[in-house]
């Protein structure tokens, strides 16, 4: 096994190659874990999980146990789920409400702010001082749109510096929403056995769609077609070309254009959202807002589907073992009908029992065990896209697939991953 | 109440025969198994978890199933290279009467899945509506309720 010495990370990576250690050495994901999980900003969840004051949520990232809640003063919080006393749990549910945590060790109990209240023969013990016990709160937290993010490490970039254009992406997926609101829905969970940069990566690489998902889509297709006459055909524009953007560090998105015709348009067949969308905006804006097709992506951890409506988030669990939960979202403001299917959309297309992500599932087990024998020393992303230059918005821009984002993605991976970033 | 031996075992075979059908991969024999109306439903997280309001691992009719089994024959189906082999074990079987002569079975469930190189799991328990049409009894509804709905889960085969 290599092992890297301090910025010898930063050489796997090779211009349109990077060594197959990125993926495969267990140093290598522990010093991830370091340098970017525990530096930059990692998204923890949507505000909407925790609608109510006393609702949490318990949500693992990398080696982390992490609690999500909303206090009584409304403010969303994120604590560890580690006792102040001897470093038991005192959160035990993936989801609930409750006005205070109680550890099952000894019987130390929190406030949902994370603050002591209650240490049994307190009288007995020496000089603890209870308002420096409460749970410890993650350096950093900061909210853009309710979606709620956390940084481990006291100092670096602002949220809004570490999104850039990543805000406007988040806004215009929160005001899909006539009410300019979503609300998540309870997750659906998937895991893999390889490295958590294969799902970062996959998420908006478009070569691979038509091979690896060939079944899925041409199956699809075929069935639309019987149901409701040729619509995909005649709904696709024969001139639509996908857009692709880089952005921020790491950040991407794809702009699918119309390019995928009425795939998951069943959702919006009730006409209320639109006009709801058109009062709001007028016709114009409100026909694109119902159209957007987008998949972005934010570094590291946080995927976002806007025809689909749902975001989901990467759980590094080790250098081959990925979890990832994924949060179907309602519109606030549209009808039932539509956010009944936009939620049974999500779960087809991700769920164990689904049927695209599965396929992603395969492919990213089959890569993990390729690259861990060793037998190639370098991974490939040498496509380019189409036209490739900055945009008027400070973003990277092109056409088509490419793995010109991966390529932006490795910079800012050996980046953070030098000594000396921040 | 309790049904006759002779319906009980009758039941019961009706539930092996449909896990064999499943092992070997005769999908389109278990798809005539299943009536038009039939909801195919495995809850996500909770057992009670809402239709209306919630994801589910599978929520599917007679159209969605049959696609499925189109794509589990499709020659590029990455998940099929090679299809995962299945084994379901069923026991702790009982049966009542429902309404309108339909019956109401009830089983536990213990799937082993081999893929990979690697044999997963899945204890649960299925309920069935079954109903009589054209002499035999067919499929009405299907949930099955894993114990490991709530964990991260790897591909599943039709459990
Ligand atoms: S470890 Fe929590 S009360 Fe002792
Ligand atoms: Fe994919």
């Amino acid at each position: 096994m290599t092992v890297y010495a301090g910025s010898a990370y930063a050489s796997l990576v090779m211009g349109d190659q990077v060594d197959s250690g990125v993926y495969t050495s267990p140093e290598v994901f522990e010093q991830e874990m370091r340098r970017i999980f525990g530096r930059t900003w990692i998204f923890i969840g949507h505000a909407s999980e925790v609608p109510n004051p006393g609702d949490f949520k318990t949500v693992q990232i990398g080696q982390w146990p992490l609690l999500m809640t909303r206090h009584s003063d409304g403010l969303v919080r994120v604590l560890f789920n580690v006792c102040r006393h001897r470093g038991s749990k005192v959160c035990y549910d993936a989801f609930g409400n409750t006005n205070s945590f109680m550890c099952m060790y000894h019987g130390w109990t929190y406030d949902t702010a994370g603050a002591l209240n209650a240490v049994p023969l307190l009288d007995h013990m020496n000089d603890l001082d209870m308002s420096s016990h409460g749970l410890v709160k993650v350096a950093r937290v900061e909210t853009h749109r309710d979606f709620v993010f956390a940084s481990l490490s006291p100092e670096g970039p602002t949220l809004a510096e570490h999104l850039g254009r990543g805000t406007y992406y988040l806004d215009v997926m929160t005001d899909r929403a006539p009410d300019r609101e979503i609300h998540a829905t309870r997750p659906i969970r998937y895991e893999y056995d390889g490295n958590w940069k294969l799902q970062f990566e996959n998420y908006c690489d478009n070569y691979h769609p038509w091979y690896l998902h060939n079944s899925a889509i041409s199956v699809g297709v075929q069935m639309m077609k019987e149901k409701y006459g040729d619509i995909f055909a005649s709904s696709r524009r024969s001139d639509a070309i996908a857009v692709e953007r880089s952005f921020g560090a790491a950040h991407s998105m794809t702009d699918f254009a119309g390019t995928r015709g009425a795939m998951w348009m069943d959702a919006y067949s009730d006409p209320a959202f639109l006009e709801a969308l058109e009062r709001r905006d007028g016709p114009e804006r409100a026909k694109e807002l119902l159209d957007l097709d987008w998949h972005i992506m934010i570094y590291p951890n946080l995927l976002l589907h806007t025809r689909l409506n749902h975001y989901r988030v990467i759980n590094p669990v080790a250098v081959d073992h990925t979890e990832v939960t994924a949060y179907a979202c309602k519109l606030g403001g549209a009808s039932d009908q539509v956010n009944d299917r936009l939620v049974k959309n999500t779960a087809h297309h991700v769920s164990a029992l689904g049927e695209i992500q599965v396929d992603d599932m395969q492919a990213f087990n089959w890569v993990q065990k390729g690259l861990t024998s060793g037998a190639v020393e370098r991974v490939n992303f040498k496509l380019r896209g189409g036209n490739e230059h900055w945009n008027d918005d400070g973003e990277y821009e092109w056409t088509g697939a490419s793995e010109t984002m991966m390529r932006f993605q490795y910079q800012e991976w050996a980046r953070l991953m030098s000594d000396e970033a921040r | 109440m309790v049904v006759s031996r002779d319906l009980q075992h009758e039941v019961e075979q009706f539930l092996f025969h449909e896990a064999e059908l499943l092992e070997n991969r005769r999908f389109e024999e278990w798809l005539e198994l299943l009536t038009r109306d039939v909801i195919y439903w495995v809850p996500n997280i909770r057992d009670d978890s809402d239709i209306s309001d919630e994801a589910m691992i599978s929520y599917e009719g007679y159209d969605e199933l049959r696609a499925r089994t189109v794509r589990l024959r499709h020659p590029l189906n990455p998940t099929q290279k090679p299809p995962p082999r299945t084994r379901h074990f069923i026991t702790n079987v009982s049966a009542e009467a429902g309404e309108g002569g339909e019956l109401r079975v009830r089983c536990n469930l213990l799937v082993y899945v081999s893929k990979d190189g690697k044999v997963v799991h899945h204890p649960g328990t299925s309920e069935y509506r079954l109903r009589e049409e054209d002499g035999s009894w067919r499929i009405a509804s299907k949930k099955v309720y894993l114990i490991t709905n709530d964990l991260p889960l790897t591909p599943l085969p039709i459990m």
